[in-house]
């Protein structure tokens, strides 16, 4: 990575798909938001040594989080954590698809964690499997197996809404 | 239509449209308000390159006017060198301990340092 300026151009196209992800191990938006902060941060700290700035973005995201996750752990009780999570949507949609958006966000949860990763970076950050498999540290094979398995799963799940 | 097992495209497209929520408004000016705090690695070591030869320089300034300080004083200069730190001495100077304030306590101090001899206690009383 060069300049400030190709950081910015990743902030304009992954920043959505980065809170996303981030939100898997984030209670709020901002929790989330903090994470992808802390994320680009280390990117520019770490700029010279960085191949593919996406896939490290998507990566610290994944590191923050989990070691967030674990904090958050040992400081309040499960109970008081599962009280606390406020569902909040992850899509926008138009008022038409509010169902097929809360059908597709419940698919979803269902979802090991592992399967749900992959499928967030497939989709919504339109990384490569070789990305995904470097931001993930697994193999290729592992990524694109985890993927398919999420998708027939999903197809399962909203069947009645995906369109054939 | 139909689709092969591992052709997802159809599920691609329903999922591909939704787009992740909005991200906050002040997000990116926070991250390049940080981005430009960061220091580089390179400012870094130089800064503590600098750190150091301040402090090397003051040592060593110190030290030239501690060995000053001890050849101003008339009646213990053998004392002073040999029990009083270089350092102390100066910074009482620079509080402004008078001389013969100075030279009291440091003759105090070789006395405490000096060996004690059998009979010594009886001198005293």
């Amino acid at each position: 990575m060069k300049d400030e300026t190709e950081l910015q151009a990743l902030f304009d196209h992954h920043a959505r798909a980065l809170v996303l992800f981030g939100k898997r191990w984030a209670v709020s938006q901002g929790d989330a938001e903090d994470l992808v902060q802390d994320a680009f941060v280390r990117l520019w700290k770490n700029r010279e040594r960085v191949n593919d700035p996406a896939a490290y973005l998507y990566a610290a995201v994944r590191t923050l989080g989990l070691d967030h996750w674990k904090m958050r752990q040992r400081r309040t009780q499960r109970e008081e954590f599962v009280a606390s999570l406020r569902p909040e949507a992850l899509f926008e949609n138009r008022p038409e698809q509010n169902e097929l958006r809360q059908n597709i966000e419940q698919a979803i949860a269902t979802l090991p964690d592992e399967q749900a990763e992959v499928l967030i970076l497939k989709i919504w950050a339109d990384l490569t499997f070789a990305q995904i498999a470097e931001a993930l540290d697994v193999s290729r094979n592992t990524a694109a197996s985890r993927y398919r398995y999420a998708a027939e799963t999903l197809r399962g799940l909203l069947a009645r809404e995906v369109r054939s | 239509m139909r689709h092969t097992p591992d052709d997802f495209s159809d599920l691609e497209a329903t999922l591909r449209q939704f787009q992740p929520a909005s991200v906050s408004a002040n997000l990116k000016s926070e991250i390049d308000a940080r981005v430009r705090r960061t220091v580089s690695p390179w400012r870094f070591v130089l800064a503590i390159a600098a750190l150091i030869a301040i402090c090397m320089t003051a040592q060593f300034a110190l030290k030239g006017g501690a060995h000053e300080a001890i050849v101003q004083l008339p009646s213990h200069p053998q004392p002073v060198r040999g029990n009083a730190s270089p350092t102390w001495l100066v910074y009482h100077q620079a509080l402004g301990q008078s001389e013969a304030a100075l030279d009291q306590l440091l003759s105090r101090q070789s006395a405490e340092l000096l060996p004690r001899l059998p009979g010594d206690d009886l001198r005293v009383h």
